[in-house]
């Protein structure tokens, strides 16, 4: 029990300097990158008076350091500000957009594992068949297939040839009408899992060959367990840190892959959020949504790492 | 100018619809072989098959609207969607833009000095409060005064406002202006509810009170606008649709699906690719139909080189607008000469191939004003579709002794840059303004917006721009505004290259859709049917 405490302390520990960090440097970033939110929204025809009273309204006059120590006080006071162009309070906002792509992420995650861990784990099972090589020749394409070009084409055949599936938008919101916003979201979440799946599928297979070239299995085999049971007892629960841990970077990715698709599918996800804004360097926005990411990355990580030590105890001891 | 939504377009001029035909024939027309009966009126189709109330329109949008605020939003096309749920002040024809009664009855000019509007009666917000002389004069004044405030400089000439009883509001100018009146049909002329501006605050703009055909329902940034039936609304008999959704999708492929898919009834603005699509898809009309707009190569006319009136004209003489149009818009499009709409009011016709393409005349030109070649820099918007015609421009160029130095950034920075008289040009597009005069105050006055180095304009030009601002009569003022756009024209303070039609593919089940010179289209006399 201490370890999982002090897992925990650590990452929290660590997550506060993580967090000012990206914060900072996004704030930073978004500095260098040439363009000025006041001339958006100075709109047609501005004068430039309008324009420079527009940059004391929104305090974008002030240096950069003053800028993002307003920012990180009122966000330790659990303001994290209105956007620069709707003027919608940034909370609302991400507690709107984030389900949906939270949603398709999960969706996409299952999806990947469902289809990535079976052809994994054959093709490791028939090393050098002729399904080894197509579950390489799969993996290969599924990761050089770029999600947008299958959202697509998906779009196209289930959605307006086939009438499957709605072609754009989320339905309504995930806790009003649970199966309607899943329904819209099966095509982004498959375009999604499209590169996971071919990402999952050599991950396990690699680490399958591993295990089943260990000593325990020849041991195993030796001892008369049946195939399926060294396979789905004692190769599985060896191979769950890699799954863990592929998951856990897969949940990242995810979270960056899904705002391509959301522009395709006209989902008002997080993703195409984030997408606008730095367009148009909505910096509340932006700064918000970075810091959910972190959060949620920081997160993700911590809980995985606490599984892999449930599942390998040696783990402990490092 | 400064315009959110995609450029791009690929229409035809035989194939431009006219609107009222548009009405005639429910806009059930498809742009493939298109066949409009002449003398085919709206009445005649409101015979057969009049409009019906209820319904739901789903309008697909390219872009959140900024605000619902009409006085701080800063996207010139979110007009359409303002206009659900405000009332404007002056309405206008949407095919000449002569301006009609709105919130104003009537309005009397005869006094150059002040405007006396007559304002309908009756009339209430959608919070209950009167929309009356009181509440358009605490709008204008927030209009003069709020810090954010867009219209500012349309307002400028109201010095102050007098109500002189409910109905009657006297707005006493500072100068002559009788482009105000037109003003008013587009942000300056919305009318919000005091009360509701009064109590919501900042906050104001997020909610939006009218007086308008519907009211808001709710807004979901990037997501959805919905309006529901103003059922108190002072036109009894409007408007048809019991609710207008307004979709926000950016993307203009995805938006076309979604109306190919039934999930939406019309999307506005397509790019190139996206027509031929839309035309290929059984379930669409695509209605194509000429707007105040068009590309436009803006000069910063202040300084060398295109200080000398002889570099400029050698500019106009080294476009071939007709193959530009060839390549940029498949031959669909119109070659422009001057600022204003062939459609417009006021437009004089003979201005029309003023600058032939003539690389050798463009040549001569440059060596009278004593250049052998001349190198220039200009900033343009970053977008492919503006990227390829800007190179398309430059080719030509090329070949008639220009070097020009292109510099591409977002559409906002490269605004920015020719403004801040970092580069001698800007390849852009002139979204156009309703009245005629103000294309001509905007471009070419001291306090032009782009009017980079605030040159003063020739004496001749200015006193020509001035004097169409102080008459009234229509003739006259019809005559006084071709004398500014001839001499604009003469002394080639731009570049105008083509204009640029909007194109707009609908479901079938919408009817009485009429888009507007505009650019920016409303819904209150659009209907559905549904089979």
């Amino acid at each position: 029990m201490r370890s999982y405490a002090r897992i925990i302390g650590r990452r929290l520990l660590h997550m506060l300097p993580i967090v000012l960090l990206a914060t900072f440097l996004i704030f930073g970033l978004m500095q260098l990158v040439p363009g000025d939110v006041a001339l958006t929204l100075a709109g047609d025809y501005a004068t430039p008076e309008l324009v420079e009273q527009i940059r004391q309204y929104y305090h974008l006059d002030q240096p950069f350091v003053v800028q993002y120590g307003q920012w990180l006080w009122n966000a330790l006071h659990g303001d994290l500000g209105r956007s620069f162009l709707s003027q919608e309070e940034v909370t609302v906002s991400i507690m709107r957009t984030l389900p949906k792509t939270m949603l398709i992420g999960v969706m996409s995650i299952l999806i990947a594992l469902a289809i990535g861990m079976p052809i994994g784990m054959t093709a490791a099972l028939r090393r050098g068949s002729w399904i080894d090589s197509m579950v390489t020749a799969i993996s290969s394409l599924g990761v050089a297939l770029p999600s947008f070009w299958l959202a697509m084409l998906l779009a196209s055949f289930f959605a307006l040839s086939l009438n499957w599936f709605p072609a754009t938008g989320a339905g309504e919101p995930i806790t009003v009408n649970f199966a309607d916003a899943v329904w819209h979201s099966v095509l982004p979440a498959i375009a999604v899992a499209s590169s996971s799946v071919a990402e999952i599928a050599r991950q396990v297979r690699s680490a399958m060959i591993g295990i089943m070239g260990k000593q325990y299995i020849r041991t195993l085999h030796a001892k008369g367990l049946t195939p399926a049971k060294i396979v789905w007892q004692h190769g599985l629960k060896n191979m769950a840190v890699t799954i863990l841990t592929l998951i856990g970077l897969l949940i990242s990715g995810t979270l960056g892959a899904t705002v391509v698709v959301e522009a395709i599918f006209a989902i008002p996800g997080i993703g195409s959020m984030i997408a606008n804004a730095a367009v148009s360097k909505d910096f509340p926005i932006i700064q918000g949504v970075v810091l959910v990411m972190v959060l949620i990355v920081i997160g993700v990580n911590l809980v995985v790492d606490l599984l892999c030590i449930t599942f390998d105890p040696r783990l402990r001891r490092s | 100018m400064v315009d959110k939504t995609p450029l791009g377009g690929i229409f035809s001029d035989g194939l431009v619809v006219n609107r009222r035909q548009l009405l005639a024939t429910g806009a059930g027309l498809g742009l493939a072989g298109l066949f409009i009966p002449q003398g085919v009126f709206a009445q005649d189709a409101a015979k057969q098959e009049g409009p019906k109330k209820g319904g739901k329109l789903t309008v697909v949008f390219p872009t959140n609207p900024s605000t619902l605020d009409p006085y701080t939003g800063f996207t010139a096309s979110e007009l359409t969607i303002l206009a659900a749920v405000y009332d404007r002040l002056v309405d206008v024809d949407p095919h000449t833009l002569e301006a009609r009664p709105g919130l104003a009855k009537s309005w009397d000019i005869s006094n150059p000095n002040e405007i006396v509007l007559n304002l309908q009666e009756n009339v209430t917000f959608h919070d209950g409060t009167p929309c009356d002389a009181e509440a358009v004069k605490f709008n204008l004044q927030r209009g003069k005064d709020h810090p954010r405030s867009v219209v500012k400089a349309d307002l400028a000439s109201i010095q102050n406002m007098e109500v002189q009883s409910p109905t009657r509001l006297v707005l006493k100018l500072s100068k002559p202006d009788s482009a105000l009146i037109l003003m008013f049909a587009e942000r300056a002329g919305m009318i919000s509810s005091p009360k509701a501006l009064q109590s919501l605050g900042d906050k104001y703009g997020r909610e939006a009170v009218g007086s308008g055909p519907w009211k808001l329902v709710r807004w979901v940034d990037n997501d959805v606008v919905e309006f529901a039936r103003n059922e108190n609304y002072w036109q009894k008999e409007l408007p048809y649709l019991d609710a207008i959704n307004f979709r926000i999708i950016p993307e203009t492929n995805t938006a076309l699906r979604a109306v190919v898919a039934g999930e939406a009834d019309i999307v506005l603005r397509l790019a190139g690719p996206q027509i031929t699509s839309a035309q290929k898809a059984e379930k669409l009309s695509v209605v194509v139909a000429p707007t105040l707009g068009s590309l436009y190569i803006y000069l910063n006319f202040g300084r060398p080189p295109f200080d000398n009136v002889k570099v400029r004209q050698a500019l106009n003489y080294a476009v071939d607008r007709e193959v530009f149009n060839q390549i940029a818009f498949n031959g669909l499009s119109k070659p422009a000469w001057t600022l204003l709409a062939p459609e417009l009011w006021a437009h004089d016709q003979s201005l029309t191939n003023t600058y032939p393409y003539n690389p050798e005349k463009a040549q001569a030109l440059l060596k009278e004003a004593g250049h052998a070649r001349l190198k220039f820099t200009i900033s343009g918007p970053s977008d492919q579709a503006s990227r390829q015609r800007l190179e398309i421009l430059a080719d030509q160029l090329k070949k008639a002794g220009f070097d020009p130095q292109i510099q591409l950034a977002p559409l906002v920075e490269a605004s920015a840059a020719f403004f801040g008289q970092k580069v001698d040009a800007l390849w852009s597009r002139w979204t156009g303004r309703p009245d005629p005069s103000q294309a001509f105050y905007v471009n070419f006055s001291e306090q032009g917006v782009t009017n980079p180095s605030k040159t003063p304009p020739p004496p001749e030009l200015f006193a020509a721009m001035e004097a169409s601002r102080a008459v009234n009569d229509k003739e006259e003022r019809k005559k006084a505004i071709a004398k500014v756009e001839k001499l604009v024209n003469d002394l080639a303070l731009g570049v105008p290259i083509v204009y640029e039609p909007e194109v707009d593919a609908l479901g079938k089940r919408v009817k009485g859709y009429d888009p507007n010179l505009l650019g920016k289209p409303f819904f209150n006399k659009t209907w559905v049917k549904d089979d």
